[in-house]
């Protein structure tokens, strides 16, 4: 699937049409709209495309194997591949991805942070602690937990400030200690 | 029937058996397995892990048998702490599948933090009974 990330638009149109309702090859008149650039229409279809098959590349990877303590996740290349070379789109598309899931599959939602919690501190900037941060007002415990360990490994300022404003208001136990041994021990 | 959980496939080996490492019930041994585990080069990357201790007795009690087998670790001394748990047949995997999910309920389970795996790793390398170039690149950095 990291190879199909890397395939030129030109070929990516052929590879989406059968799974969008967009008009790859549209007729004149939708891409000479007053106001809307042809080159803006193409690439917004693009980026749609390519996230189509970045979600579900990642929702496969995650539904077949979970995430090990410590072990590499296949989905863990997708996300780190997309990041890389969609920098200004791959974060909104997992963001999507994790509000598609949380709902009804919140073991998923929770694969996932941990998963997006192991790419490097660059790579995350500020949407990663946004995303963190809805993982822990989650409902369910496990989410929470993905969303305090997805911060233990970014470290620094933002994630210890952010444990810091949730430790108080979290009611279950284990998962309250969890969080206050990770503040103490982030080196800020 | 039953539905088997869908992380059991993760933990169970292909020949029916589940893995597991025999320590004493103290802290500087529960250590000890901590580092069997991560003392391996399939580790990529230092999470905090999630331990379930079992009492050998229980196991037995509950008609388990093991087999001594050579765990796979860096450290050659915790080696022949490795058991596999044989799994016969469906029943005894369910039977197993119970008794992790009743200590997953009573929450027996054990979180080692990742600083804390950190140092073990740190002290076991500088006693020289972990080489630190066997290990992947990401962990050997944190070292």
């Amino acid at each position: 699937m990291t190879t199909l990330l890397a395939i030129p638009p030109q070929n990516m149109a052929n590879e989406i049409l059968p799974f969008t309702d967009h008009q790859v090859t549209a007729p004149h008149s939708y891409y000479g709209q007053q106001g809307v650039s042809n080159s803006s229409r193409v690439l917004k279809d693009y980026a749609f495309g390519i996230e189509y098959i970045f979600s579900a590349a990642v929702r496969t990877y995650l539904e077949i194997d979970p995430v090990e303590d410590s072990y590499a996740h296949p989905a863990e290349k997708v996300i780190r591949e997309a990041l890389k070379a969609y920098n200004l789109y791959a974060p909104g598309w997992i963001i999507n991805l994790y509000d598609a899931e949380q709902a009804k599959r919140p073991w998923l939602a929770a694969d996932l942070l941990r998963v997006v919690g192991r790419m490097e501190a660059s790579l995350i900037t500020g949407w990663g602690f946004i995303l963190a941060q809805r993982g822990l007002s989650h409902q369910d415990e496990f989410v929470r937990d993905a969303a305090v360990r997805a911060l233990e490994l970014w470290g620094g300022k933002a994630a210890k400030n952010i444990l810091q404003a949730y430790v108080a208001s979290e009611q279950v136990e284990w998962l309250a200690d969890y969080a206050s041994q990770v503040i103490s021990e982030l080196a800020v | 029937m039953q539905r088997l959980p869908h992380w059991l496939g993760d933990i169970k080996l292909p020949a029916n058996e589940i893995s597991l490492w025999e320590c004493e019930n103290t802290p500087s041994d529960i250590d000890e397995v901590v580092l069997a585990l991560m003392a391996n080069k399939e580790v990529a990357s230092v999470d905090s892990i999630d331990l379930l201790i079992f009492s050998k007795q229980e196991l037995i009690d509950a008609g388990f048998t093991f087999d001594v087998t050579p765990g796979e670790t860096l450290v050659e001394d915790l080696r022949t702490r490795h058991k596999d748990l044989i799994l016969g047949g469906e029943a005894v995997l369910y039977l197993f599948a119970d008794l992790v999910l009743s200590k997953i309920n009573s929450v027996e389970v054990q979180r080692v933090s990742r600083s804390h795996i950190i140092e073990i790793l740190r002290r076991a390398v500088e006693s020289r009974r972990l080489e630190k170039n066997g290990l992947a690149n990401n962990v050997q950095k944190l070292l």
